[in-house]
């Protein structure tokens, strides 16, 4: 089943006086369950691509349906609402909260959610201990490693119970170890869980674990190829 | 909503430095604006306490007495008067007194002068005249004499006025004292009395009074009410210029007024004590603008620092902020944090200046600051009291944090203006 429907998405930037085409006309098909990396060399639009079928950036052009959903339609309040409830994200540098605990952070978004007291120290508890790090649950971010932040990183994002998962080169700041620990824990989420991953990366471990494999050049797809794990 | 504001405190402590200063700022702000303020009040207070120590908190005069000060718009203070003023609940006491311009004459000098008639022991009681006496003695109940002002009496020849100075061994501190030798004893007046009749008399010299302005020191004499009536009015019993009035409770000085209008009727007139002395509340009044102004000043400092504060917590987090709305935070609750913190600032520096503020205001209220030589002489002179007074009015603590706060809130408003504008990418991308 298709939960995401990206018809003819164009980005131009027009910061200076020429503009920048980042993406140009892609059209593309999720399904749900899907663990798709998008994969091409710096500037090829793969960070653009996926802020706008996050809805943090409009596009010039096309439209991304999520669930039958033309996002483009939504309010900003709607939008934000539409991501929490749906959308996990995954940043290349982690961005947690700094003055929350990792607990916190991760309860952050059940709250935001209006999820009760209870129920967010339980699934806090479990998601801390599904990603490896229960014992690290009142540390904040700068005291974790690298590693140990993205683990709470994706914890978040599952907080919220996804549908899909965006991350943004995800493995970019880990070292192999942290890696592999990573893609395993996501790789054990998509299946348990069945959460559809979207990665952008070039980050040749992420690839040789993805199911399907797109790739962008010059913001648009030149090549997309299902693989049988 | 216990997360937001805990993300908000927490940010406060990052940079603890940074918050501390921006608080200890709004502290010593608050402290100083609290003691400027108390200080500029009491003053003001110690000002108009003297005043109304001169005129009572309202008099009852004649219909247009004070516009056209003519004896002819004096009254008659009949028992009947006297008792119907009584009968308001909130009149304390009564003080008369019949004034008329004359010619002051001692041999060959003759100058204008203001006759007062006073009730001598009423007189001292309620305004301190006998505190300005410099040379004699005060006035009895039946006392034939009059006190003639300083400057006066020198210009007729009463009175030779010495000057000594004298230096101090250790610190050349120089004191200036004047001795008086009386070298006539006798004062003629003549004017024009009620309805016309010429006023004349003479009177020998009792005492000499010291005032602290110039026209009052060069232009008063005081007698007894008895004296200045049978001077003035010998065949009207009772006239004087004014009742002036005491109150017990000075809060209800409006209320008391129409009482008593209403009670002495429309030949009369009841004026306050700001109607009469129109310059004190003049001078006061300019005198606090430009408190104002200064406290403007100290806000405007204390709102920059304040706003540089705000500016930098904002700026080195709008990546943070463009994580939190991503993932799902509302532009309206992250405005919530942002003015959250903004305020917090803004009230533990507040908190902190009044909990200092307070006791040691209370303090300088209990023990004011005493004034010493020239300045405390002046200060007697004008039947104010020697002292820096301070006020404990609970509207200065209350204005103080009400402006920082209303500050704070302004302040806050370029943080939630960058919540409700904030560009996620470019945001992540800085």
């Amino acid at each position: 089943m298709s939960i995401i429907k990206i018809e003819n998405l164009h980005k131009t930037y027009n910061e200076t006086q020429v503009p920048v085409h980042a993406v140009r006309g892609i059209d593309l098909e999720f399904q749900e369950g899907e663990f798709t990396a998008i994969v091409g060399p710096s500037g090829c639009g793969k960070t653009t691509f996926l802020n706008m079928v996050g809805g943090l950036d409009k596009p010039s052009e096309g439209t991304v349906i999520i669930e039958g959903k033309d996002i483009a339609l939504l309010s900003s309040r709607q939008l934000i609402d539409y991501r929490l409830q749906n959308i996990g994200f995954v940043f290349q540098s982690y961005n947690l909260i700094p003055v929350l605990t990792a607990g916190e952070n991760i309860a952050f978004i059940m709250e935001l959610q209006g999820k009760s007291k209870k129920e967010r120290t339980e699934r806090v508890k479990d998601l801390l201990e599904q990603v490896g790090i229960g014992e690290k649950i009142d540390v904040r971010p700068g005291q974790l490693s690298g590693g140990q932040q993205q683990r709470v990183a994706v914890a978040r994002a599952l907080a919220s119970k996804p549908r899909f998962i965006l991350a943004d080169e995800p493995t970019a700041n880990l070292d192999s170890k942290a890696t592999e620990e990573l893609l395993d824990m996501m790789a054990e989420m998509n299946r348990k869980y069945n959460i559809t991953f979207v990665f952008s990366t070039h980050d040749q471990r992420v690839i040789n674990r993805a199911e399907r494999l797109i790739t962008l050049t010059d913001g648009q797809v030149t090549e997309d190829i299902s693989i049988d794990r | 909503m216990n997360t937001l504001f805990k993300i908000a405190w927490r940010n406060l402590w990052r940079n603890k430095k940074r918050s501390l200063i921006t608080i200890v700022s709004i502290f010593m702000a608050v402290l100083l604006s609290v003691f400027m303020r108390s200080m500029q009040l009491g003053s003001y207070g110690n000002m108009t306490k003297a005043g109304i120590s001169q005129v009572g908190y309202m008099q009852v005069q004649g219909k247009g007495y004070w516009e056209n000060q003519s004896l002819n718009k004096a009254i008659v203070y009949s028992k009947e008067l006297k008792e119907k003023i009584n009968e308001v609940e909130n009149v304390k006491s009564q003080l008369v007194q019949l004034q008329s311009f004359s010619l002051a004459s001692a041999e060959d000098k003759t100058k204008g002068a203001l006759i007062i008639g006073v009730v001598p022991e009423i007189e001292n009681e309620q305004r301190g005249l006998a505190k300005k006496l410099v040379w004699g003695s005060y006035l009895s109940n039946d006392d034939k004499g009059v006190l003639i002002a300083q400057d006066l009496a020198r210009y007729l020849g009463i009175i030779q006025v010495d000057k000594e100075i004298v230096y101090s061994a250790d610190s050349l501190e120089q004191t200036t004292i004047e001795h008086i030798t009386l070298l006539k004893d006798t004062l003629a007046i003549i004017g024009s009395g009620y309805q016309g009749i010429t006023a004349a008399a003479i009177y020998p010299v009792k005492g000499i009074l010291k005032f602290g302005t110039p026209q009052e020191n060069g232009s008063l004499i005081y007698m007894t009410l008895e004296n200045a009536q049978y001077t003035f009015s010998p065949f009207v019993p009772n006239l004087v210029t004014s009742v002036a009035i005491e109150l017990f409770d000075k809060d209800e000085i409006e209320e008391t007024r129409i009482e008593i209008q209403s009670i002495v009727g429309d030949k009369y007139d009841v004026m306050l004590w700001g109607e009469m002395l129109v310059e004190l509340v003049q001078s006061i009044q300019s005198d606090n603008v430009g408190g104002i102004i200064m406290l403007g000043i100290i806000y405007m400092i204390v709102g920059f620092g304040l706003l540089g504060t705000v500016l930098m917590m904002t700026m080195e987090r709008r990546r943070e902020m463009a994580v939190m709305i991503s993932v799902g935070l509302q532009r309206s609750r992250l405005a919530i944090i942002l003015t959250v913190e903004s305020i917090i600032l803004a009230i533990l520096g507040v908190i902190a200046g009044i909990l200092i503020s307070y006791p040691f205001i209370y303090y300088l209220f209990l023990n004011p600051i005493p004034l010493e030589g020239e300045m405390a002489e002046m200060m007697t002179s004008f039947n104010m009291e020697p002292i820096i007074p301070f006020s404990m009015d609970f509207s200065i603590f209350y204005n103080q944090a009400l402006v920082i706060f209303i500050l704070a809130l302004l302040i806050a408003l370029y943080p939630l203006f960058t919540a409700f504008r904030l560009q996620l990418i470019k945001a992540f991308n800085k």
